[in-house]
């Protein structure tokens, strides 16, 4: 037999001896419901399970961010190695349309990827076609081979020269997209907390119950010594 | 302290938290086939206690001129 003091209170008898120590106890004016430990521990479980549910997904994507904000420091790292990018260098071209083209994909559908393919258009705009507007671009089709293709475009067109003053400009939208995310990513952090915060309260209220518990339950043993 | 320390710090807590209710649990387990008094009043707060509610998102304030 298990040496805890519920253990004790249940070698009491049935439950209305149980209630009746509890109400000698002074629980006498409170109203009482009388569950068993597992519909107890399963009313429990249940009340926290959407919280759980919630810090688990907000723990999860607090994660991912991480692998966003990266993303989005390739793009300006490859930008900030081609500075300028001339309109012969075809590789550094590949590079950050690269970049850009993971980024976009590491993003889900929503007003931030909408950004990072605004600030790539821009891009492919001096970069690729000398000034005149790029197609739309479709990341579903956009693949290694049109990727190419866009890199290798008009590669003696004078006017796909990048400048630095240029390339400073797309390096800010990228700084633009972290700030974003970094904001949102406080706003969030805020809200993990607020939910840890009232697991804490829910964690504590439970051990104090069951504190209560043993200490009524130890009460009428220590009576007897 | 920076957003990994964050989070390293709320998992920390999460894992205090953790051990707590495995406490609970196993005190639950070993008080065999009884039934436990718990007061209405508890399951109420428990209750208040973890709903989620929807926080909503920022909306830009506005000013007015006077």
């Amino acid at each position: 037999m298990s040496n805890s003091p519920i253990s004790n209170y249940a070698t009491m008898g049935n439950t209305s001896t149980a209630i009746a120590a509890m109400q000698a106890a002074r629980w006498d004016s409170i109203d009482v419901a009388a569950l068993t430990p597992d519909t107890l521990l399963a009313y429990c479980t249940t009340r926290l399970r959407e919280l759980d549910g919630k810090i688990n997904g907000m723990m999860q994507e607090q994660g991912g961010t991480r692998g966003l904000m990266a993303a989005v420091g390739r793009v300006k790292e490859a930008l900030g190695r081609h500075s300028p990018l001339e309109s012969n260098d075809v590789a550094g071209r590949k590079e950050i349309l690269e970049a850009y083209v993971d980024a976009a994909r590491s993003f889900p559908p929503g007003p931030q990827r909408d950004a990072i393919l605004r600030e790539m258009n821009a891009f492919r705009k001096t970069a690729c076609y000398g000034d005149g507007d790029p197609p739309p671009i479709d990341l579903a089709t956009y693949d290694a081979a049109a990727l190419d293709r866009e890199a290798n475009l008009s590669t003696d067109n004078a006017n796909n020269k990048v400048v630095e003053t240029e390339i400073k400009l797309r390096s800010d939208g990228m700084d633009s997209i972290s700030s974003d995310m970094n904001q949102q990513q406080e706003v969030k952090m805020i809200q993990l907390q607020s939910f840890i915060s009232q697991r804490q309260m829910a964690v504590q209220l439970t051990t104090n119950l069951i504190q209560k518990m043993n200490e009524m339950m130890m009460a009428p043993i220590a009576n007897l010594k | 302290m920076t957003h990994d320390e964050k989070l390293e710090a709320l998992r920390a807590e999460l894992a205090k938290q953790d051990e707590a209710l495995a406490a609970v649990k196993a005190a639950l387990e070993s008080a065999g086939d009884v039934e436990l008094p718990v007061p209405a009043s508890f399951l109420e707060e428990l209750e208040a206690i973890t709903t989620v509610h929807a926080v909503a998102a920022p909306t830009p304030a506005f000013a007015m001129r006077v």
